[in-house]
């Protein structure tokens, strides 16, 4: 047996409920989605013990409110991350982040340290883009989805994240972007371009954007990992998309 | 035709070559293949890179552009494979979207 066979692999979701929505419930469900197409435990890294699924629980306390549209927002922990999850290689995904298809299951038996998704996919113009991060124009890459090892690039890489969420406001100032709400996908941001020697290396997917139905998308009807949707505005215009992962950001629309 | 008829028209090629592109867009992403821990995207550029020289093991760039020592046949008969399986649900797929004659059908 190979050294690469021999390493643990695995997921883990981060979820914290809110008082109107039940992320860990998300969470559950996006964990048996890994489990149906990527065949890959689960550990779900919450501040409850007794929920109910097959997946393991790490407990840990509930991270600062993080408000964000007048709602409580739980998601300062994902700089802990690194050294919460129990395996060797690590698929680290959000909870509304809906698995459909074993693709992710090449990148995950690869070997790069680090892999972050920065390439969008837009359902409803077609293009695949890079966003930017405030005024200077970082490239932005999504901390929806990674891929890490336990090594010392990643490892350095979640440090400088601790670093820049520690002084936030300076980070927010310097790259000029808005301070609030903080945003998990900035502090990436900003990590990934000092880590790789400012901006030298690309940590994102190759071949693997990330497909992201925002609100101009409207979710029709999801079924049998198919999502059918139109386009906000436009009566006429219906689309589907299938054979693909994706963000689903509409909470309220699912 | 009257202009309603002919916005319509527009309006209808552009849902077809929308799901043209996210039908492209998901299987290319499928075109990926995993040997002694590189990935590898399958592409005519690997196909022919493999096919071009007669070692048994060589090293290439991985997508990562890590360089991986390769069984040049083992790579190149996974990669076969799933290209042929990727492109016959392509197929399918598109197959299923031309018969498609109304966004409502969907």
């Amino acid at each position: 047996m190979s050294d690469q066979q021999k390493i643990s692999k695995g997921c883990i979701i981060a979820a914290f409920n809110t008082d109107s929505y039940d992320y860990i419930g998300d969470a559950v469900l996006a964990g048996e989605r890994v489990n149906r197409h990527l065949n890959l435990p689960v550990t779900i890294i919450t501040d409850v013990s007794d929920i109910m699924s097959e997946h393991d629980v790490i407990t840990v306390p509930k991270p600062a409110d993080n408000p964000r549209l007048k709602q409580n927002w739980y998601n300062m922990n994902r700089t802990q991350l690194y050294d919460l999850s129990p395996y060797d290689r690590t698929l680290l995904i959000d909870s509304d982040y809906f698995i459909c298809t074993d693709t992710l299951s090449a990148h995950m038996d690869g070997s790069a340290d680090f892999i972050m998704a920065r390439e969008v996919y837009n359902p409803v113009t077609g293009e695949i883009t890079t966003h930017r991060v405030g005024e200077s124009a970082l490239p932005m890459y999504w901390a929806t989805v990674t891929i890490f090892n336990k090594s010392a690039e990643a490892s350095l890489i979640f440090e400088l994240a601790k670093h820049i969420q520690k002084h936030w406001e300076y980070y927010s100032a310097y790259y000029r972007f808005r301070a609030s709400p903080m945003r998990n996908d900035y502090i990436f941001s900003i990590a990934c371009h000092l880590a790789g020697g400012y901006g030298q290396k690309d940590y994102g997917f190759v071949n693997y954007p990330l497909v992201n139905c925002d609100s101009n998308v409207k979710y029709t009807r999801f079924l049998d990992d198919q999502l059918v949707y139109e386009y906000a505005g436009k009566s006429l215009s219906r689309n589907k998309l299938t054979n693909m992962d994706l963000h689903l950001m509409n909470k309220d629309m699912l | 035709m009257t202009p309603e008829n002919l916005r319509d028209a527009a309006r209808l090629a552009y849902d077809r070559e929308l799901a043209k592109q996210n039908l492209k867009t998901a299987m290319t992403s499928r075109l990926t293949v995993t040997h002694q821990g590189g990935v590898f995207l399958v592409n005519t550029d690997l196909f022919v890179l493999l096919q071009q020289s007669d070692l048994d093991h060589m090293v290439i760039l991985d997508a990562y552009d890590t360089p991986v020592l390769v069984n040049r046949k083992e790579l190149n008969s996974l990669a076969r494979q799933r290209f042929q399986e990727v492109m016959n649900e392509w197929q399918y797929q598109y197959e299923q979207q031309v018969n498609v004659r109304s966004a409502k059908n969907l």
